[in-house]
């Protein structure tokens, strides 16, 4: 790999080097027969009847072996090849779309047809200079997008629910129960294609207008499926742009991105996660006093080692293209107040939801307010109820349901936006935290980040018990916390790396490229040991995924 | 309204908005100087501007402001020239 991106670094006179056209000659085919041949070895050989084709699927798993040892070092040295050149794009385009069709050739349409639908409007947005056929036309792909999001996602719910409600109801109207498959990722590239269709129609950038370099920005196949939920207006300029060769410096950071993430992964959220399946497991026990701690806990630890993780690999992976994902946490369970977790934790879909939906919705509130003549200002916040609901908590709880179910159909999601809207408007009503920072100084602060840390686990048990679990959960901790070894070893291992990313200000993973030789080392040696031999045994997939 | 115009009445808009009678504004100064200049009064301060010097601002521009000297120049721009 290293030799092939040094050939195609070298950058000869019109790449008119023997050397670079006899690997492109050689390395193309082969790489695209190998991608091809793993992405839909198990078609072909039900096609074929061939049985002696090797068994190498590809899925849509980034810890798994045809992925890390097949998929992608085939994709890299394809990039590599055509780094220079217009194809480059190409290469990782085709590569991620068969990385997507292999979870069902058929989700390339609903993700196709949303990339040119939104390409084709935002060409228009560029182009039109009328204010009112802009925003028509914004507004037209923004109800398209959003609409073919609710109906793969929860049209299944609300026929389900609306066919209960007219059954309790004694109504003669029977409501057809419809059900269908969630295409990967979609949650995930609809905000993609929004953010391109709002800032250009924003005008906080112009697309340069190369359609597969769009193409390449919404299929970037690294963040896909989870995110981070990059902006266009950062990530399309980056992928439109040549990129320089990779030095050794960034190859070993995104190596190290990757091996961190998959150690995270397999060796912390899989065990994590065994650990609040034996709890709910547990709940069904007589004697289950105390068990709601460890779940909530555990769960707590999964759910951030998991999309951590994933969010890390997604880093490393795209830094081997040339390309920065912005970060998605920032040590969150250090976080002190709601605002401060939400600003620590998804950071990209709070950032998103904040942008589109929050500031449109106050702006609107505040203007409305200014032009009957009340006043908008922190002390009317502070002072009348009314401002306060229609400039804060309103908005707020809106938002807040929104980002909820934007993570699937349910009371449950739900529930747990509203909770954290409900948190948000607490805090800002009654600050905790600062109160407990001017009354005990430094131990305040500790003191609210372990208060914020009970608020959010209290959270997770909506996000993620099922709906008859969460009684007899909240029942349970009405008992002194259960002991589980294995979630005070873990706890204790994820708490001392978080502390080191936030006492530096940043990402224990982004303290790497800081450290001295012998401390890379013996991360990296470490990591790969602990992934090869401290998974619990079972593969979980990457629990973003489902949304 | 000439620039030193714009700059008093801002500062008058920042003092009332953020209830901080003594705020002086700078060009570099940005909302993390600034204690209570959060997300929220960010908007309001916005809609606040809007409001005294008659004119309007996009989502996108109320996002995209970095710093005080960027506010102050979008309002220079935004105001009718005579």
């Amino acid at each position: 790999m290293a030799t092939i991106e040094a050939v195609a670094g070298e950058r000869p006179a019109e790449d008119a080097s023997l050397r670079l056209t006899l690997a492109r000659l050689v390395l193309t085919p082969l790489c695209v027969l190998v991608i091809a041949g793993i992405s839909f070895r198990d078609v072909l050989a039900a096609a074929i009847g061939a049985d002696w084709l090797p068994r190498v699927q590809l899925h849509l798993q980034f810890n798994s072996l045809p992925f890390l040892l097949v998929f992608l070092p085939s994709t890299f040295v394809l990039y590599a090849l055509y780094r220079a050149t217009a194809v480059a794009n190409w290469m990782l385009t085709l590569a991620g779309l068969a990385f997507y069709a292999t979870a069902g050739a058929i989700y390339l349409v609903p993700l196709l047809f949303t990339c040119f639908f939104d390409y084709a409007i935002g060409g228009y947005l560029a182009r039109a200079d009328d204010e009112r056929r802009r925003k028509i036309a914004f507004f037209s792909s923004l109800t398209v997008q959003l609409s073919l999001l609710c109906l793969f996602k929860y049209a299944g719910w609300i026929s389900t629910e609306l066919a209960g409600f007219s059954a309790a109801l004694g109504i003669g109207i029977s409501v057809a129960h419809v059900s269908l498959p969630l295409p990967p990722g979609i949650s995930f590239y609809t905000f993609h294609t929004i953010s391109y269709t709002a800032d250009i129609y924003q005008r906080k950038f112009q697309p340069r207008g190369r359609l597969i370099d769009y193409v390449t920005f919404v299929g970037f196949f690294p963040q896909l499926i989870a995110g981070p939920i990059a902006r266009a207006s950062e990530l399309l300029p980056q992928v439109a742009a040549r990129r320089p060769a990779l030095s050794a410096a960034h190859m070993e950071e995104a190596l190290w991105l990757i091996i961190w993430g998959l150690f995270k992964k397999i060796a912390l959220a899989d065990n994590f996660g065994h650990v609040v399946d034996q709890a709910i497991a547990e709940l069904g026990w007589p004697q289950h006093g105390g068990i709601g701690y460890v779940f909530m806990i555990a769960f707590a630890g999964q759910i951030y080692c998991d999309f951590s993780a994933y969010t890390d690999i997604a880093r490393g992976i795209a830094k081997l293209f040339g390309i920065e994902l912005p970060r998605n946490f920032l040590t969150p369970f250090f976080a002190t107040s709601p605002s401060d977790f939400w600003q620590r934790w998804h950071m990209t879909l709070s950032r998103f939801v904040m942008s589109y939906v929050y500031t449109p919705i106050v702006a609107r509130a505040a203007r409305k307010r200014a032009a009957r003549g009340l006043p908008i200002s922190q002390r009317a916040l502070a002072h009348s109820p009314a401002a306060f609901l229609a400039l804060f908590a309103w908005p707020t709880l809106f938002t807040m349901a929104l980002l909820g179910v934007w993570h699937g159909a349910g009371y449950g999601f739900l529930v747990f936006g509203l909770y954290h809207g409900m948190l948000l408007v607490l805090y800002r009503a009654l600050p905790l935290d600062d109160f407990l920072r001017r009354r005990f100084k430094r131990a305040g602060n500790a003191l609210a980040a372990l208060l914020m840390f009970a608020l959010v686990c209290t959270g997770w048990i909506f996000f993620r018990a099922a709906p008859g679990d969460v009684g007899p959960l909240f029942a349970s901790l009405a008992a002194w916390p259960a002991f589980s070894l294995p979630l005070l070893l873990l706890g204790v291992l994820v708490l001392a790396t978080e502390l080191i990313g936030y006492r530096r200000g940043t990402e224990f993973v982004d303290v790497y490229p800081s450290l001295p030789l012998w401390a890379r080392v013996l991360l990296l040696v470490g990591a790969f040991y602990g992934i090869v031999f401290l998974g619990p045994g079972e593969q979980y997939a990457f629990v973003y995924f489902q949304f | 309204m000439n620039n030193a115009e714009i700059w008093e009445v801002a500062t008058n808009v920042f003092r009332e908005t953020l209830d901080l009678d003594d705020l002086v504004l700078t060009p570099q100064l940005t909302a993390r100087d600034v204690e209570g200049w959060d997300s929220l009064n960010h908007i309001l301060l916005v809609v606040a501007v809007e409001q005294r010097f008659g004119i309007k601002f996009s989502t996108g521009e109320i996002d995209g402001l970095e710093n005080v000297g960027q506010f102050i120049d979008l309002i220079e721009r935004k105001l009718p020239h005579e």
